[in-house]
């Protein structure tokens, strides 16, 4: 750009001593000038209100009892050097907070990516009215994630009014004890019920009757014989829908002896599963994430040619094997992209957990943002759990957390994605 | 999988049999679409349903237990009567019934949105002002350190803004130290730190570098500054990308939570006036009232959803702004 500039603007002859090089550098002090301008305003406020916070969370997580700080610099006999940090490796409420994060991530990431993408590949196939539904798919995403969670918070009531009062079938509250008690099956205090989900499942499944364990696990497999040859020798549309009935009525009834055989096992400690309260608010969280995942999946797909379809099609691909061979490869950078955005996000959720628990969350639904809040606003500023200095050491350890596993991802996964 | 679509069949006949095939798919997977469709936005039908319930239908506490009926599955949707007046009720705050009829103006929902507003323009005017500056430096301008400088503002990418809220606590304390108007619970403080965002100015960057070098070069044979050139050229002509920042700043400042409930809690914002409404107990919360005023809250974004969301979906798409 230097090389279109006026020759009017060239300095007037000052000397041999003007060479070209002096000129052009001098050009580029000028415009380095202005250019710093150009961006003075935006690095100010990330150099103060983004990178700064950073540098001064890791310097007052070296400081205790600080609660509201008076002065930048806390004072000098505060000065704790690392107790913060070997308190937090001991605090147990840290460690599960820490688990209850992991499994948070885990089941709202994984679940959400395989839901949204199940969505996505039966919206590609829609050929009229694809609009409307990317139009009505991406609504929750939209909406105000503190309103949409109290609405959760009213759908999961369990008509309590507190978290010591039975659920009652006469008033089963919200929408989803509502259905339960329509249902017959007991009704839950989802959000604030700490018990593991498969505790209350598999609980219920009494005596085990081993003969006619046995002759409904033989109907099982024979519906799924009548299954898989349905699939294969109907007409693709009906055979799809007969397989799909019978695989579901295969599944109800093996279901029953599951529940049955479960019953030996002691569902307690960690095999009792995520708690209730965890598994709703996982949910909450699926659906809404769904939005998002499912348009930028769908703007994947639909990159994917057709042609390529056409010619694993001859080549014998179908269903499944075209899915797993195919378009789930081709996908990968999409897959990937949203991978590492949830995963994120998941880590840093705070905003559904803060209102869809409006009294607090419960021991089984503290994760490390909610657990940070407790720390910096709840407890007593005179506790040595309390305050600044601990807390910043949180969040010291949740950005370690998050640019870890970013680079963790990137590493294991960029491998394994196909960027043609 | 439902539509992979008879080959077989396709291959041995004309066209004319395998569309008649192709119509049940297609229709089948519209059912299959549809159902999925209504149970995810079953909360939205519920939520509406709900803040139109007359109390009795509503509040948990009225749903007397000697009654063994729970209704049928429609009126938990359906209202028996429509009580329109309870949006009204839920702008005036929760306890409009026991509290004196207020004006308009000094309603509980009209302060929040004039002050979601002021700030919500405040933030996406500033946020848009340092971003299209810095991001057109990066793109079109050479001068020293750039890549360093650049780095940085990467780098500044992977810091949630949930890290920065105690430091930033502190500094806007400061502030107010210096002047009550920069402080916590002023106006500047709700929208001050998140004025620079790396995310629109890489976002911009991309476009600005997009625009033909010789529109650049042809602008500065005119005699075009910078500055005239970025006002009067590339931000017209990148228009879709400056307007989807600035409308995803603008949703990102209606949708904040946390930010105003720490640094500004006697500035009540949409969101947090929304948990007003919540008690700490279910029986201390209005049901209809409280959907009502979710409603509220959520219905100017779905009716500015409905009339850009071509621009919506496209900036999410291509961007993946989360």
């Amino acid at each position: 750009m230097a090389s279109v500039s006026k020759p009017i603007t060239k300095p007037p002859e000052t000397g041999p001593l003007q060479t070209d090089a002096a000129f052009k550098r001098r050009k580029k002090l000028k415009n380095s000038l202005k250019a710093y301008l150009f961006i003075a305003p935006a690095m100010l406020f990330l150099f103060f209100f983004n990178f700064f916070p950073i540098i001064y969370a890791i310097f007052l997580s070296l400081y205790q009892r600080i609660s509201v700080v008076k002065g930048v610099i806390p004072p000098a006999e505060n000065f704790a050097g690392f107790a913060n940090y070997t308190r937090l490796l001991t605090d147990p409420d840290w460690w599960n907070a820490f688990f209850n994060t992991i499994g948070y991530v885990f089941g709202s990431v994984f679940f959400g990516l395989v839901v949204a993408l199940g969505i996505a590949l039966l919206l590609d196939k829609v050929k009229k009215g694809k609009e409307f539904y990317r139009v009505a798919f991406f609504l929750p995403y939209v909406t105000s994630l503190v309103a949409v969670a109290t609405v959760w918070y009213i759908i999961f009531s369990p008509y309590a009014s507190n978290a010591l009062v039975k659920p009652n079938p006469d008033r089963p509250g919200g929408l989803v004890n509502w259905v339960f008690a329509a249902a017959g099956i007991p009704m839950q205090r989802w959000l604030i019920d700490d018990r593991g989900i498969f505790t209350i499942i598999f609980a219920n499944g009494g005596k085990v009757d081993w003969l006619s364990g046995l002759i409904r696990l033989l109907v099982v497999a024979a519906l799924i014989i009548v299954a898989v040859v349905a699939y294969r020798r109907l007409n693709h549309t009906l055979g799809v829908w007969v397989s799909a009935i019978v695989g579901a009525i295969a599944l109800l009834v093996g279901w029953t002896v599951i529940v049955e055989l479960a019953h030996l096992f002691p569902w307690t400690g960690w095999a009792g599963g995520p708690s209730i309260a965890m598994v709703a608010i996982t949910v909450v969280a699926v659906w809404y994430s769904l939005g998002f995942n499912i348009i930028l999946l769908l703007a994947g797909l639909t990159n994917i040619s057709r042609e390529l379809y056409d010619a694993a099609r001859i080549d014998g691909a179908r269903g499944w094997s075209m899915l797993i061979s195919m378009t789930i490869p081709l996908l990968s950078p999409t897959l990937f992209f949203l991978l590492i955005v949830n995963t994120i996000s998941a880590f840093q959720a705070f905003t559904l957990f803060f209102a869809i628990l409006p009294s607090g969350p419960t021991r089984s639904v503290q994760v490390l943002s909610t657990f940070y809040y407790e720390v910096t606003f709840k407890r007593g500023s005179g506790t040595d759990t309390a305050g600044f200095g601990y807390s910043s050491t949180i969040v010291v350890f949740m950005l370690l957390l998050i640019v870890g596993i970013n680079q963790l991802q990137q590493r294991i996964l960029a491998k394994r994605v196909n960027y043609d | 999988m439902i539509n992979a679509g008879p080959l077989e069949k396709s291959t041995a006949t004309t066209a004319r049999p395998t569309r008649a095939f192709k119509l049940p798919d297609q229709l089948f997977l519209h059912i299959l679409l549809i159902v999925i469709l209504f149970f995810m936005l079953l909360p939205f039908i519920w939520m509406v349903g709900t803040a139109l319930k007359p109390d009795a239908d509503a509040t948990p506490t009225s749903l007397s237990g000697t009654e063994k009926n729970i209704g049928t599955l429609v009126s938990l949707f359906w209202p028996r009567e429509f009580h329109w007046e309870n949006f009204v009720k839920a702008w005036n705050g929760k306890y409009s019934a026991n509290v004196p009829d207020v004006s308009f103006f000094d309603a509980p929902f009209t302060r929040y949105f004039f002050n979601t507003i002021i700030v919500g323009v405040a933030e996406t005017v500033g946020v848009l002002f340092t971003s299209i500056m810095a991001a057109y430096a990066f793109a079109r301008m050479e001068f020293w350190g750039k890549g360093i400088l650049f780095g940085f503002i990467l780098a500044t990418l992977a810091i949630p803004h949930e890290a920065t809220y105690i430091p930033n606590l502190v500094i806007i304390s400061q502030l107010g130290q210096i002047a009550s108007w920069l402080g916590t619970n002023s106006y500047t403080a709700l929208f001050l730190p998140w004025l620079g965002s790396a995310f629109y100015i890489f976002l911009l960057r991309q476009f600005f570098m997009a625009l033909p070098q010789e529109l650049y070069e042809a602008a500065q044979l005119d005699g075009i500054s910078e500055l005239g050139f970025l006002g009067r050229i590339a931000i017209p002509l990148s228009m879709p990308a400056v307007l989807t920042v600035g409308l995803f700043a603008f949703l990102g400042n209606w949708n904040a939570f946390l930010w105003p409930l720490i640094a500004a809690p006697n500035i009540p914002v949409v969101q947090t006036g929304l948990r007003t409404f919540v008690g700490n107990a279910d029986v201390q919360t209005e049901w209809n009232l409280l959907m009502a005023a979710a409603t509220i809250v959520i219905l100017p974004i779905i009716i500015l959803y409905f009339v850009v969301q071509r621009r919506f979906i496209e900036g999410v798409s291509r961007t993946g702004i989360k």
